[in-house]
């Protein structure tokens, strides 16, 4: 065999038997996301209800109520999970008409709860600067979520106050994990959606549920606009 | 025998110029690639370029009697699919510059063969999702044929079937804990023009 032959099948060997296919990370250390509902058919009983948004419904439009740079804060939170995911499971925008949008974001503290048994309110608190909350109903049938979502982010200080801009920006990522479909709180404090966050940006865990999420067949489908 | 390429090379420059030795092609064509990101959540993922059109330009130039030097850019244009379960969903658009220099030489007949190497960057349209961090520059190999026939003095028809190696990853997969590369391979019939010297 020829010198040059013998290094183009040199090359060849090296480059083909060196050939590893992608391996894709574990993702097993993402925390559960599902919304426990009770429901009493067949006697008191508990059910765990996973939601994401479907493709059709992308990008998911939210609203929200320009006071206090809240429109900014959405947009970081919306940039912090579209990023988390690979496949353009989830986009969202900001919609200008609250009449059409699958998300409401006001700078507000939230309501009282309603009467319904169906309603349920997942909050989040960021001592001792803001609070935060996000409203879900799912309807009568516990398989339907009723749009739009209703999040709630409010200044416990007066504005000047220098740590409650971060405050907001983490507050209102951690509403919009919500509006996502994550129904739950990490247990670990050093997750974004631990109850009390206290990280500015998703951690592995946080990225590893979202992703989980988005590929788990969903219980309940949006109504509404 | 061996034979000196820098001085084969110099000796055809000087006794004409390399201009007028060239032969320059350009050609239409589509390009089909295999997945370039394979991943596993519940249910096998794939990220996959669409079937697209690619534009290519070749130039070669003469290094001995048969064999010719030569240098090939494609671009491609087209959607970027993620399939899973069966159902595919347009997720955006996925450019590439493909630019390899290589070997061309005649096989049988009206058939040339062509081996080369070089470089393949991706240029999403968006940055998201894999391509948050940017589109990679990674190095590709390639073998063609081409089938070529006098149309009129000094232009030829050009049928070119091509197959190409690389091996994709990102940044953001890297970071996100991907490990290796994901082998794709992709496939371009094109038909085109060349001017022959």
């Amino acid at each position: 065999m020829t010198r040059p032959l013998r290094g183009i099948f040199a090359v060849t060997a090296m480059l083909f038997g060196a050939c590893s296919d992608l391996a894709s990370p574990t993702r097993s250390n993402a925390y559960d996301w599902r919304l426990i509902v009770a429901f009493d058919s067949l006697g008191p009983q508990l059910d765990t209800l996973s939601y994401h948004w479907p493709r059709s419904r992308l990008p998911v439009r939210i609203w929200v109520e320009d006071a206090g740079g809240l429109p900014d804060d959405v947009n970081h939170g919306i940039d912090e999970w579209k990023g988390a995911l690979l496949y353009g499971e989830w986009d969202a925008k900001i919609t200008s008409d609250s009449n059409n949008a699958d998300v409401i974001v006001r700078l507000a503290p939230a309501p009282p709860p309603g009467p319904k048994p169906s309603a349920g309110r997942l909050g989040s608190m960021l001592l001792p600067q803001c609070f935060g909350a996000t409203d879900l109903d799912t309807v009568a049938t516990r398989f339907e979520l009723r749009i739009p979502l209703h999040v709630y982010v409010n200044p416990l200080v007066p504005s000047n106050d220098p740590d409650l801009p971060r405050c907001l920006r983490v507050t209102t990522a951690h509403e919009l994990g919500h509006s996502l479909g994550i129904f739950q709180h990490s247990p670990d404090a050093n997750d974004l959606m631990f109850t009390v966050p206290a990280v500015d940006a998703l951690s592995k865990r946080d990225i590893n549920t979202v992703q989980t999420l988005y590929h788990f067949p969903p219980d309940m489908v949006p109504v509404g606009p | 025998m061996r034979f000196n390429l820098a001085a084969l090379g110099l000796a055809l420059t000087l006794t004409q110029p390399l201009s007028a030795q060239g032969r320059y092609a350009l050609s239409l064509g589509g390009i089909w690639s295999s997945p370039i990101v394979t991943d596993h959540i519940f249910n096998d993922i794939d990220l996959q370029p669409a079937l697209a059109p690619v534009f290519t330009l070749n130039g070669s130039w003469p290094v001995s009697k048969k064999a010719r030097l030569g240098a090939e850019a494609s671009f491609a244009t087209g959607g970027l699919d993620t399939k899973e379960s069966g159902q595919s969903v347009d997720v955006g658009t996925l450019r590439s510059l493909t630019v390899t220099g290589g070997v061309e030489a005649p096989l049988a007949g009206k058939l040339w063969g062509r081996v080369g190497g070089g470089f393949i960057k991706y240029l999403p349209a968006e940055e998201e999702g894999v391509f948050q961090d940017g589109g990679p520059l990674r190095w590709v190999l390639g073998l063609g044929v081409d089938y070529r026939w006098q149309w009129k003095p000094r232009w030829q028809w050009v049928a070119g079937l091509r197959y190409d190696f690389h091996r994709f990853t990102t940044d953001e997969l890297m970071a996100q804990g991907f490990g290796g590369t994901q082998d794709v391979h992709r496939v371009m019939i094109s038909i085109g023009i060349a001017r022959t010297p």
